[in-house]
């Protein structure tokens, strides 16, 4: 076969020779032509750049964009649920604040009303004994005068009675006697 | 049978002589651009069938490269030349096992062993099984290397790596540098070409010894042989910019 006797041919003569024309010969058998071998760097710096330009810079742009896409969910997210627990945990301060504060408010209301009711108590005691207080003295005042006015009728009575009596027939000694009388009995 | 390493020669354009293997590189350039356009003609932030193969493809890939450089910008940096050489590669290791593969072709009279032989000149033929091809992806690989390097630390810093008179062993130890800068052509181009010539040839002969059946473990083995050629070649590539790159 051509390939061994090729190998067995040149090979040694390359590598040991230092005859340019061996080398010459090997890379003939070898098949090395360097139109060839330009044409073929010339199809891979052809593939390598419409590659780079058509599947990798849009792929690894999209790839780049999804990951950045991607990272800013997850904050956003995270920023979310960050928000989202200091809104629950002022909502909580807020109705802490506002309970303290209505029975701050019921109590002081409280109080109020308290000291409004013995204030009012108080006042309405102190009128009713004032009130009693001049009733009393009303009533007193009017007796004193209904006793005075009896005493001055009575005694009126008196003068009157005595004077029929005095009228009738009365000597000195019976009228002293008789005054006498009447004087203790108004005495006693 | 009629196994030669260079690729045959077809017919010329404009006294340019097309072979089977230049043929078939355009071959595998449609496929690989086809599947780019139509991933990437309606880009849609929702992606579906070929545009979410792609995105796949490249977030595995960039996943992949990211801790070997060791950050995301340059993994971004040299991506695209990495995924060039990886798919160009494995499509063109992968035609090695297109059916036909050897049997298409025109017969035509060449000398071989001093007579004339009847044989036949085989259109399809991967890329890979020849050496102007495996040979140019390796220099644009070590050239690229270079000037990646000479961009990232500066040309007089990465000179002295090659050429340095600080000290005896500095000086020899670049020039082991500079003979090991065309060893890595040498062994990337062979490597590759070796691995899937090889396959082709032994592709060939199963198939005529035994036409069914039977080549298709062989097949499966080639696949796999074409994956890892792939992988190799643009992982090589990849580790020796990083070494090119980082100023140690």
């Amino acid at each position: 076969m051509l390939i061994i006797a090729a190998i067995q041919a040149a090979l040694p003569l390359a590598l040991l020779g230092n005859n340019g024309k061996n080398v010459q010969e090997l890379i003939r058998q070898l098949g090395i032509d360097w139109k060839l071998l330009i044409a073929q760097i010339i199809n891979f710096a052809i593939l390598f750049f419409l590659l780079k330009k058509f599947l990798l810079k849009p792929i690894l742009g999209l790839l780049e964009a999804r990951r950045q896409k991607i990272e800013k969910s997850l904050k956003d997210a995270e920023r979310i649920e960050k928000e989202l627990t200091e809104i629950k945990e002022k909502r909580e301060d807020i109705l802490k604040n506002a309970n303290q504060k209505a029975e701050e408010i019921l109590g002081e209301a409280k109080e109020i009303a308290e000291s409004r009711k013995t204030e009012i108590i108080n006042a309405t005691k102190k009128e009713s004994e004032k009130i009693l207080e001049e009733a009393k003295i009303s009533i007193e005042r009017e007796k004193q005068k209904l006793v005075d006015e009896a005493r001055g009728d009575i005694a009126e009575l008196v003068i009157l009675a005595t004077e029929k009596i005095v009228k009738e027939k009365l000597d000195e000694e019976k009228d002293r006697e008789l005054v006498k009388e009447v004087l203790t009995k108004i005495e006693s | 049978m009629h196994i030669t390493l260079a690729p045959e020669h077809l017919f010329n354009i404009l006294s340019f002589p097309v072979t089977n293997t230049l043929l078939m590189t355009w071959v595998a350039m449609a496929m690989i651009l086809s599947f780019a356009f139509m991933a990437s003609r309606r880009l849609e932030s929702v992606p579906r069938g070929v545009q979410n193969f792609a995105e796949a493809l490249i977030e595995a890939g960039l996943d992949f490269i990211e801790p070997i450089l060791g950050s995301r910008k340059d993994a971004l940096k040299f991506f695209p030349i990495v995924i060039t050489f990886f798919l160009l590669i494995i499509i063109s290791n992968w035609l090695e096992v297109l059916p036909g593969l050897g049997s298409i072709g025109i017969f035509e009279e060449v000398e071989v062993d001093g007579h004339q032989e009847r044989v036949l000149l085989s259109f399809l033929r991967s890329p890979s099984s020849d050496l102007n091809f495996t040979l140019a992806l390796a220099l644009i690989s070590v050239f690229f290397t270079q000037f990646s390097g000479i961009a990232a630390v500066g040309f007089l810093k990465y000179g002295s790596r090659y050429i340095s008179f600080k000290s005896p062993v500095d000086f020899f130890v670049g020039l082991l540098e500079l003979i090991s800068e065309v060893a890595k052509l040498i062994s990337f181009s062979f490597r590759l070409f070796g691995n899937i010539f090889a396959g082709e040839v032994l592709l060939i002969v199963i198939g005529v010894l035994a036409p069914v059946i039977v080549p298709l473990p062989f097949l499966a083995l080639e696949l796999f042989v074409g994956f890892v050629q792939a992988l190799v070649f643009s992982m090589l590539t990849l580790v020796f910019l990083k070494i090119a790159t980082s100023s140690h």
